[in-house]
């Protein structure tokens, strides 16, 4: 990873928990993975066994049938879950980060939610050293 | 205006390590030196570190072989990892009220809740304020359930001089950004129950629950200094306990001599609220004015059994039984009336700033009872 990288993050305070590095690198790998005809919403996780209980999870609780389009994406260092229907994204994203819903921060308040999540968060290292290897692709 | 300073906090000895680690590396070899490191710190015999604080209690709930028609008891007053991690086993998490001076789970209050069913306790240390571990100890021992120490906020509380982590059937922490002791997203678990540590490991392994190698490098740096910064938010946390004393907003929570070192991951206070009332005022009164001032005062937690994620269907349908969802007096009051936080990094503000605080409480007891 670039020095540079690890400076900034070390500096901005903000080491994990949804930090701007992991939106970057979402955004980018849903540029990558989706086509002029179909948006692909992608949640990145800490392996590629959290993005599958991800799914595991919504279909325990009755919000994802077994034929609904979900992909996943399995590196060394970071997984992730994807899917072209927006409403099972956000879905799966709060599974992902304690049932809060995207666009949310890290905050106790979960007065408004209506899933209970897990955490399968990335940090902002995984998400820069993707971010690297998306760019290198 | 308020000055606190920046969380997390971070140097070139950070970056010296963190430029060492590779997060490919399969042999994780950082992962190996912060076990090391923090075995030494905690006195524990075996420590895992994991992927965040959530998963770590699911990955010791579920080594302990609690499932589906299993109960579980927990506090309201926590985060929702606490009862997240027991629904996602598809046991049954049953609440029990939480201490009026402390907001930690009452073990008289688990003990009532105890049923044929129940396979273990998992209580919290709200704040880094380690509960009563003698008395849960003894419960845990006495009716044979499983005692989960729920620390996320606690790393490196002591309770009659022995780290938490040394307690219970297992511990959990929490190193995620805000946490005392952090690398962004992670967690640890300790315990001193060899079997159990290598079935949890095998369990990592398998699912891939590990802590990535750069995270493992950062949380080596950031508990060398552990030690310095907790002796900063003791002393803080004293001097504004003495200060806020001598007023009519609020009230210190109880100091019981047996907890040898709290966390103090949140700075939390109780409002008067008998006599904040005799003035027409409420918490709410309360927390607004003083963040006008610049202090920015929290309410805290709600009582987990309200939320509406709690209680909806999706989570009736993981566990597939029905969850008691009564309100819980103490944790009422505690919730809606009464609790207050602040965050840990105000306790590692300078003199000047804690004086400022004190002022703040003073301008606001002056504004209201004149």
């Amino acid at each position: 990873m670039k020095q540079e990288m690890l400076e900034s993050i070390l500096t901005s305070g903000v080491w994990g928990t949804c930090g701007p590095i992991e939106e970057l690198a979402t955004k980018k790998l849903c540029e990558v993975l989706s086509a002029p005809d179909r948006q692909m919403y992608a949640v990145l996780t800490y392996s590629s066994d959290a993005a599958k209980e991800i799914l595991e999870v919504a279909r325990k609780m009755g919000l994802c049938k077994r034929d609904d389009p979900v992909y996943f994406l399995n590196l060394h260092y970071v997984g992730a879950i994807i899917t072209p229907d927006k409403s099972l994204y956000e879905i799966f994203y709060q599974i992902h980060h304690c049932g809060h819903r995207p666009g949310i921060g890290a905050t106790v308040d979960l007065s408004e939610e209506n899933i209970v999540g897990g955490d399968m968060r990335i940090t902002e290292w995984q998400a820069a050293e993707f971010l690297e290897s998306l760019e290198r692709l | 205006m308020l000055s606190f300073p920046k969380w997390p906090i971070a140097d070139e000895s950070d970056l010296k390590l963190i430029r060492e680690a590779d997060i490919r590396d399969r042999a994780r070899p950082m992962s190996k030196r912060f076990s090391d490191a923090f075995r030494d710190f905690t006195k524990a015999p075996y420590v895992l570190p994991v992927a965040n604080g959530t998963v770590s209690l699911e990955l010791i709930l579920t080594a302990l072989g609690v499932g589906p028609g299993d109960e579980v008891i927990l506090p309201p007053y926590t985060f929702i990892a606490t009862f997240s991690s027991i629904i996602y086993t598809g046991a049954t998490p049953v609440f029990a009220d939480i201490e009026p001076d402390t907001y930690n789970l009452s073990p008289v209050e688990a003990e009532k809740k105890i049923t044929s069913k129940t396979k273990a306790i998992v209580a919290v240390a709200v704040a880094g304020r380690p509960f009563d571990l003698d008395a849960f100890e003894q419960l845990a021992k006495d009716k044979g359930l499983y005692l989960i120490v729920d620390a996320a906020q606690a790393v490196g509380a002591t309770w009659n001089g022995r780290d938490i982590a040394t307690y219970g059937t297992c511990a959990s922490f929490s190193c995620q950004n805000t946490k005392n002791l952090t690398c962004g997203e992670g967690g640890i678990i300790t315990t001193s129950d060899e079997n159990l540590y290598q079935k949890l490991c095998d369990m990592v392994e398998k699912k891939d629950h590990r802590l990535n190698e750069i995270s493992c490098a950062l949380l080596i740096s950031q508990l060398s200094r552990l030690s310095q910064q907790m002796k900063k938010r003791a002393e803080s946390a004293r001097y504004l306990n003495e200060g806020l004393s001598r007023g009519r907003l609020v009230l210190p929570m109880k100091q019981d001599p047996r907890i040898t070192l709290d966390a103090y991951h949140l700075f939390v206070l109780r409002t008067r609220v008998e006599e904040l009332a005799k003035a027409g005022r409420t918490r709410k009164d309360l927390i607004r004015d003083a963040r006008e001032l610049g202090l920015p005062l929290l309410a805290g937690y709600e009582p987990l059994y309200r939320l509406p994620s709690v209680q909806s269907a999706t989570t009736r349908k993981l566990i597939r039984a029905d969850m008691d969802l009564s309100p819980l007096p103490v944790c009422e009051r505690a919730s809606y009336e009464e609790g207050l936080w602040l965050e840990q990094f105000t306790l590692l503000s300078e003199k000047e700033t804690l004086d400022q605080i004190l002022q703040i409480f003073e301008t606001l007891e002056r504004r209201y009872f004149g």
